[in-house]
């Protein structure tokens, strides 16, 4: 039994060559698929193209610059553009970004303090038929405040969990499961409302 | 637990996002209320009717170009500073070495274990010739698999990750392996379970079930991840390990494995079993997914009669 390479000096030296060898190539690699999804939060959060764009771009540009000192493991490369994306855009909208806070407060109690009094309109828990509802779902999702908005895409589109949301967003997790709650309770009334306009049953969205 | 009891918990469970203990009080009430197990459906649905409204959307080609372009801009830009800095480069690198080393050595003096390490700092696989024979047999086997593709399906068992995992684990009789990132994942797709095992270094076989899933889109497209467990190999007591969360992990590559087709293998022991993982991608995309995956234990599987619950219960 060998135990002498235990430590495995070598490969601390190569790889860490390599990585800055390899540098420009790792952002194409890593960074660069993710294009895609960056312009999609970016056009729903700023609402244009135009502004899509640009918001974009100056994401991309502010990674390259910081993308040496980035960690995979630390942080996979999504959750990282899109903290770049949602500081680029408060920033611009003259919104003071949120200083990032310690996330400590994981509490259910401080969450489900707020959770006393039952909603009064919710999805139920019978049948729908999501493809009847996604222009309306659509429009529900645009219909949200900005803030619930980014964070109903973040949870849903790009799959995030609630601790990815929080770095993303520079809150506390205890706040992210407050603004999923109630943003999730908006969209259940708009598309209960949908469902009254058209005519269907009211029921069916447990009113 | 009651309904009104349930009903602040039941966002959190049906994304998967709590601890196993709430898990099961919550399980335990939706199994018995199809009001409140609706509702947990409901809302999984609502996600992935969201994700289909939104996902089409793509970048057009042309904003491809202009960010390709002001890349290329900025790099020219930075060529003259970043060219004396290159100069010191080297030297910093080899301080990081330094400094990686000392807490390499002041972590393996430590008696009562080391301490955790931040995920960041990790730098090093492990590359004792024990841990290279070991990942060299794991990833033989790996690719062996994957080759086989959906042959690879042993006729007995489902084919779909978690029934398949639930089947192994009673038929084991020890915990397997389970990432709810992977069934979640729209880049991942299952392809295979049986029951596969792996050589350790003495060239003993050690049974076990194998689980295959392979990346069909995104960076790692056509890459395959899988998951080998076994009951304890003794083996990993003698290999390097990192101290990350709650567990130790040994990183490692296999000596088949070049740059251009990186592969890395990471072991652990949960009670019950050893657990091995093989991507083919390098340590830090690897990790990723490790730091994700939880054992089911028999037990659990016998709780999880609905799959959503059950990748509820262990994707947390």
């Amino acid at each position: 039994v060998n135990h002498a390479g235990l430590l495995g000096q070598a490969p601390v030296d190569r790889d860490k060559e390599r990585r800055m060898a390899t540098d420009q190539g790792r952002f194409e690699r890593v960074v660069m698929p993710h294009l895609d999804a960056v312009y999609r939060m970016a056009r729903r959060l700023s609402g244009n193209e135009a502004e899509a764009e640009d918001l974009v771009q100056e994401t991309f540009l502010r990674a390259h610059k910081a993308f040496e000192g980035f960690e995979l493991r630390e942080y996979g490369a999504k959750p990282w553009l899109l903290k770049i994306l949602h500081n680029v855009f408060y920033t611009r909208m003259g919104k003071k970004t949120r200083q990032p806070i310690l996330i400590e407060d994981v509490s259910f109690d401080d969450f489900a303090a707020e959770l006393d009094q039952p909603p009064a309109s919710e999805l139920g828990s019978s049948g729908i038929n999501w493809d009847d509802f996604d222009e309306e779902l659509k429009a529900a999702v645009l219909g949200l405040s900005e803030d619930y908005r980014e964070v109903i895409l973040l949870w849903a589109l790009e799959e995030l969990s609630y601790k990815e949301i929080a770095e993303v967003c520079g809150c506390a997790i205890g706040t992210v499961m407050s603004r999923l709650y109630r943003a999730r309770q908006q969209l259940g009334q708009r598309l209960a409302e949908y469902a009254r306009q058209r005519g269907l049953e009211s029921e069916r969205f447990g009113e | 637990m009651n309904c009104r009891e349930a009903a602040k918990f039941l966002y959190a469970f049906a994304d998967g996002e709590l601890e196993t203990r709430d898990n099961l009080h919550v399980l335990e009430h939706i199994n018995m209320c199809p009001e409140c197990c609706g509702k947990v459906t409901i809302q999984q649905q609502l996600k992935g009717a969201i994700a289909v409204a939104f996902r089409d959307e793509v970048a057009p080609v042309s904003l491809h170009d202009r960010i390709r372009s002001a890349l290329a801009a900025a790099e020219d830009a930075s060529v003259g500073p970043s060219r004396i800095i290159s100069l010191w480069r080297p030297l910093a690198a080899a301080a990081v070495i330094v400094l990686a080393m000392v807490g390499l050595w002041s972590f393996q003096d430590r008696t009562r274990g080391p301490a955790p390490i931040p995920l960041a700092n990790v730098q090093f696989t492990d590359a004792s010739q024990n841990a290279r024979l070991l990942a060299t047999n794991v990833y033989t086997m790996h690719r062996k698999c994957t080759l086989a593709g959906k042959d690879h399906q042993d006729k007995k068992l489902p084919k779909d990750g978690l029934a398949a995992a639930r089947v192994l684990c009673k038929e084991l009789n020890y915990p397997m392996l389970r990432c709810g990132k992977l069934d979640a994942n729209p880049d991942t797709e299952f392809v295979s379970a049986s029951f596969c095992g792996v050589a350790d270094c003495e060239g003993a076989l050690h049974k076990g079930g194998h689980l295959i899933y392979t990346f069909k889109s995104g960076p790692m497209r056509g890459r395959a991840i899988s998951m080998i467990s076994v009951t304890h190999l003794t083996e990993l007591r003698n290999l390097n390990k990192i101290h990350m969360g709650e567990r130790d992990y040994c990183i490692m590559e296999p000596t088949t494995a070049s740059e251009q087709d990186p592969a890395t293998v990471v072991a652990f022991d949960c009670p019950g079993a050893s657990h091995l993982v093989c991507l083919e991608a390098d340590p830090k995309a690897t990790m990723r997914f490790v730091q994700d995956m939880q054992p089911v234990s028999a037990q659990q599987a016998e709780i999880g009669t609905h799959p959503k619950l059950l990748l509820a219960l262990t994707n947390h």
